[in-house]
C-alpha cells in the first residue's frame, strides 16, 4: 500500500518544531496545497506567502515532490530559491515559504528503534534542576567551610559578605551564559548553567585541596605554575560545558573553543611569572600550606644532613648565575 | 634610614630643604635666645665668627665634584671633596663617585674651585666599609687639611662644609656627638645640618682641624647627621697609589672589601647565638650589640590567634653599586598561638602568616635563585626549612642568602622564621645559617 499521511511541521528559526499538522491524503489524488488562503489545505499566516503559493505531491515511493504556483517569493529548500512548476523533492530537508520554515515527514521515513528507559527512580539525578540544586548545596558548603576556616571573629557576617558577593558573581555569569543560548538556541536554561558553573568549580576547588594536602603530607614538591594550569584546565571544562549548552556547536568546535582562551592566558601568565621569579623570591620558593602534625606522613630529616646538601647550593647558583643571557650584562643597563 | 647625599633628585632634596633651614632654628631659639639679636640663630655670635675664620682657612683646599653623562656639560651628580695629601689628592665619599667607577666609560668626574676653576678627576683607590674614595685632580694641588688625632668628644662644637644643592661653598655649625653607640659601621653623630651635594666634605673641630667626612643624615628628622671618623680616612690617605688603578682592578678590590666586610660582620656574630622565648620557642633574638631589634604584638585578647612580631637589623649595609646593597643581615620571627582555635584553623592561620622581607637586587647584578626544601628535625620539633642563595654577577664569591624556617610541630603555637643575608661569601654564611637554625628549640 502507498503512503497516504503526511506530516507538516512548522519550525521555529532554531529549528524547534513550533506546530504540527497531519494531513491524511486521498489516496488518487495524494496532493495537497500550501498557501495564505483558507482555500489552501495548509495555511500559513505569513504575509510573504501567496494565497496558494506551492502544491505537494507525494508519490507512490513516499517521496515529496513541489511545485511552486507562480508565486513572487518561491520555494526556498536550503539556501537556493526555487521557482519550478513541479518536481521539487522536499521531503524530510527543511523548507522555507514565505517566511515561514517547515519540515514535510511522511510515513515511509525511517524510524529509530525504542530507546530503552532505564531510569526506574522517581529522582532524575541527570535533570538539570537536581545537578543545579546538588552543585549550590555544594558551593555553599564549600564557601561556608572557607569562612569558617579564616576563623573570622564574626562568622555570620563574614559568610553573608562572602556568599553575596560571590552569588553576584556567580548571577552574572549565568547569566550571560542563559542570554547567550535564549540567542542561539531559545531556551534560557537557567538550571544546566548553574550546574556547570558551580558544579566545575566545586569540582575544581576539590581537587586542589586534595593536591595540597597530599602536598604537605608526602612533602611533595611544590610546583610553582600549578595553580596556573589547575585555572586553565578549569576554564576550559567550564567554557566547553556552556558553549556546548548554549551554542548548537559540535564538539570538537566546542572544545577548540572552549581552550583557546585558557590557553593562551596560561601560556601568557606561565611565560610572565617565569620571567619575573628570578627576581621574587617568593614565587620562586612557593611555601606549601602547612596542616597538622598528624597528616605529615614523612620523617624529618637530621640539620646536619639538610645542611650537608645545601653546600650544593653554591654550585647550582654559579651555574645558573653563568648560564644567564650576555644581553643584559654591564653595558647595556642604566640606572 | 640615613640617605646618601649625592645630588640624584636635586629637585626632591631641594623642596626638602627648607624644612632643615627654618624648622631648626626658629624652634630650638627662644630656649636657647641670649639676646633679641640672636631669636634666629642657636649658635652664639661669637662662635660664628669662628665658623668664618674656619672657612677662610680650609676654602682653598676644598673642591665641589661633579660627574657628568657621557658629553653632557650639565652634571648629574655632584659632591664635595677636600685635599688630604700634596699633589692633588682629595678624599670624598665612594658613593659620590660610585658611578664613575661602576661605568667608567660612561661617566666622567670633574672638580670645580671655590674660584671656579674646573679640571678632570680620576679614582686612585676606595673604602666601601667607610664609604671613601681617594681621588686625583689633574692642576690642581692645594695645600692638604690637617687631622685630628683623638676621638672626637661628645658635646664639643663642629663644623660641616661642602656644596649643598649646588647653592655654593657653605660651612654649617652643630655639635659633634660622639662615635654612634651600638653602630657596626663607626660613625661620629653631628647634630648640625648635612644636606645633598655635602657628601664627601670635611667636618672640622673649633681648631680647624678634619673630625670627619660628612656621609648621612636622617631624612625627614632634623639635624640627625652623620660623619666617617679621621682615623679611617686617614688610613686612606696613607697608602696613595702611585697611578690609578683599571676598572677591572678597582672592582676586584671593591669585592675584597666587601667580602672583608661581610668576614668581620659575621665574626662579630660568633659564639653562641642569644635567643629569645615566645609561646614556647627559643628563637635567635638581640645578637650582638649592634643588632637592632624591635618586637610587637597584638594586645587585642578577642583576636581568635595572638601574635608576636621580632625584628633584628644589623644596619651594616653597604653601598656598592646603584642597585645593589650588600654586607646586611637582617630577620624576623612571627610567633603565633591561640586557645581558641583547632589546630586545622590554626595551621590555616600558620600557613597564612606570610611577613617577610623584600629581596631587592637588579637583574643586572644578581644571578637567579638556587632553593632547598626539606623538613627539618631541629631541637624538639619538625620545621619546613628552605634556604636559597644567589651569585653576585660582577662581584667575585659573594652571594646572597634567604632562610625561612616555619615550624610543623604546633597544633596552637607556631612560627615563621626569616633571615637575609645579602653580600656574603659562601661558607660562613651557609655556616651562620646552621648555627642560626641549631638555636632554635621547642621549650613548652
Amino acid at each position: 500500500m502507498s503512503p497516504t499521511a503526511v506530516l507538516v511541521e512548522v519550525l521555529d528559526r532554531h529549528g524547534h518544531v513550533r506546530l504540527q499538522q497531519r494531513l491524511s491524503l486521498d489516496e488518487g489524488r495524494p496532493t495537497f496545497s500550501i498557501g495564505r488562503s483558507l482555500e489552501a489545505d495548509i495555511v500559513l499566516d505569513d504575509e510573504h506567502v501567496a494565497p496558494l503559493h506551492a502544491v505537494v505531491e507525494l508519490t507512490n515511493d513516499g517521496r515529496l515532490l513541489a511545485g511552486d504556483l507562480g508565486t513572487v517569493n518561491g520555494i526556498v529548500v536550503g539556501t537556493v530559491r526555487h521557482k519550478e512548476k513541479g518536481g521539487l523533492l522536499v521531503t524530510g530537508a527543511p523548507v522555507r515559504i514565505g517566511r515561514t520554515d517547515l519540515r514535510l515527514r511522511t510515513s515511509a521515513e525511517p524510524l529509530a528503534p525504542e530507546k530503552p528507559d532505564r531510569h526506574e527512580h522517581r529522582l532524575h539525578i541527570q535533570s538539570p534542576a537536581t545537578l543545579a540544586g546538588l552543585a549550590i548545596l555544594l558551593f555553599a558548603a564549600q564557601e561556608i567551610y572557607a569562612s569558617w576556616l579564616g576563623a573570622p571573629r564574626d562568622l555570620t557576617t563574614a559568610l553573608a559578605t562572602s556568599l553575596s558577593l560571590k552569588a553576584t558573581v556567580v548571577a552574572g555569569w549565568v547569566a550571560g551564559w542563559a542570554l547567550l543560548s535564549r540567542i542561539l538556541v531559545g531556551e534560557w536554561r537557567w538550571l544546566r548553567h548553574i550546574a556547570i558553573a558551580l558544579g566545575v568549580t566545586v569540582a575544581i576547588t576539590c581537587l586542589d585541596a586534595i593536591t595540597t594536602i597530599a602536598t604537605f603530607a608526602w612533602a611533595l614538591p611544590a610546583w610553582r605554575n600549578a595553580s596556573i594550569w589547575s585555572s586553565v584546565v578549569a576554564l576550559t571544562v567550564v567554557l566547553y560545558m556552556h558553549l556546548r549548552t548554549a551554542a548548537p556547536l559540535s564538539h570538537r568546535r566546542a572544545i577548540v573553543l572552549a581552550a583557546i582562551a585558557p590557553l593562551l592566558a596560561g601560556l601568557g601568565a606561565t611565560w610572565f611569572y617565569e620571567r619575573i621569579a628570578r627576581d621574587d623570591l617568593w614565587r620562586v620558593n612557593s611555601q606549601s600550606r602547612i596542616y597538622p602534625p598528624w597528616l605529615r606522613l614523612t620523617r624529618a630529616v637530621p640539620a646536619e644532613a639538610y645542611f650537608k646538601a645545601a653546600a650544593g647550593l653554591r654550585a647550582e647558583a654559579d651555574q645558573r648565575r653563568r648560564a644567564l643571557a650576555v644581553e643584559d650584562e654591564d653595558g647595556t643597563a642604566s640606572d | 634610614m640615613s640617605r646618601y647625599l649625592t645630588m640624584r633628585a636635586a629637585l626632591a632634596t631641594f623642596l626638602l630643604a627648607p624644612v632643615l633651614w627654618t624648622g631648626g632654628p626658629t624652634a630650638i631659639a627662644p630656649a636657647r635666645a641670649q639676646s633679641p639679636g640672636a631669636l634666629n640663630s642657636p649658635v652664639p655670635a661669637a662662635t660664628s665668627e669662628n665658623a668664618r675664620d674656619v672657612l677662610a682657612r680650609v676654602r682653598p683646599s676644598i673642591v665641589q665634584i661633579k660627574g657628568f653623562f657621557g658629553s653632557n656639560t650639565a652634571h648629574e651628580f655632584h659632591g664635595t671633596g677636600f685635599a688630604v695629601a700634596a699633589g692633588g689628592v682629595f678624599m670624598t665619599n665612594y658613593h659620590v663617585v660610585a658611578r664613575k667607577v661602576q661605568h667608567p666609560t660612561r661617566y666622567r668626574l670633574e672638580f670645580r674651585t671655590t674660584d671656579d676653576r674646573t679640571g678632570p678627576l680620576e679614582v686612585l683607590a676606595v673604602d666601601v666599609r667607610h664609604d671613601l674614595a681617594l681621588v686625583k685632580a689633574v692642576g690642581h694641588a692645594p695645600p692638604p687639611l690637617a687631622f685630628v688625632t683623638s676621638e672626637p668628644e661628645r658635646g664639643t662644637r663642629a663644623y660641616a662644609v661642602g656644596f649643598p644643592l649646588d647653592v655654593g661653598l657653605t660651612i654649617t655649625e652643630g655639635v659633634s656627638n660622639g662615635m654612634v653607640e651600638e653602630s657596626f659601621e663607626p660613625r661620629i653623630h653631628y647634630s648640625g645640618a648635612i644636606n645633598g651635594g655635602m657628601s664627601g666634605g670635611p667636618a672640622f673641630d673649633q681648631g680647624g682641624k678634619v673630625i670627619g667626612v660628612n656621609v648621612s643624615h636622617y631624612r625627614f628628622q632634623q639635624l640627625v647627621s652623620f660623619l666617617v671618623p679621621a682615623k679611617h680616612v686617614r688610613a686612606l690617605a696613607e697608602h696613595i697609589p702611585a697611578k690609578a688603578p683599571t676598572a677591572e682592578a678597582l672592582n676586584a678590590d671593591i669585592a675584597a672589601q666587601a667580602r672583608a666586610h661581610a668576614r668581620h660582620l659575621l665574626g662579630s656574630l660568633a659564639g653562641p647565638l642569644a635567643t629569645q622565648t615566645a609561646a614556647g620557642y627559643a628563637l635567635p633574638g638581640k645578637l650582638a650589640p649592634f643588632m637592632q631589634c624591635s618586637g610587637s604584638g597584638n594586645p587585642d585578647p578577642l583576636q581568635p590567634v595572638q601574635s608576636v612580631r621580632i625584628n633584628c637589623q644589623s644596619k651594616a649595609g653597604l653601598f656598592l653599586r646603584s642597585g645593589l646593597q650588600s654586607g646586611d643581615l637582617h630577620f624576623s620571627h612571627a610567633v603565633l598561638s591561640t586557645e581558641k582555635l583547632d589546630a586545622w584553623r590554626f595551621t590555616h592561620r600558620l600557613s597564612a602568616n606570610a611577613a617577610g622581607f623584600g629581596a631587592a637586587g637588579l637583574r643586572r647584578e644578581v644571578g637567579p635563585y638556587a632553593c632547598r626544601n626539606r623538613t627539618v628535625a631541629l631541637k624538639g620539633f619538625d620545621a619546613a626549612v628552605s634556604v636559597c642563595t644567589r651569585g653576585y654577577r660582577k662581584l667575585a664569591d659573594l652571594y646572597d642568602f634567604f632562610l625561612v624556617v616555619r615550624s610543623l610541630n604546633g597544633t596552637q603555637r607556631g612560627f615563621t622564621s626569616r633571615l637575609t643575608m645579602t653580600g656574603m661569601e659562601f661558607e660562613p654564611a651557609m655556616t651562620f645559617i646552621e648555627r642560626f637554625v641549631a638555636a632554635m628549640e621547642w621549650k613548652p
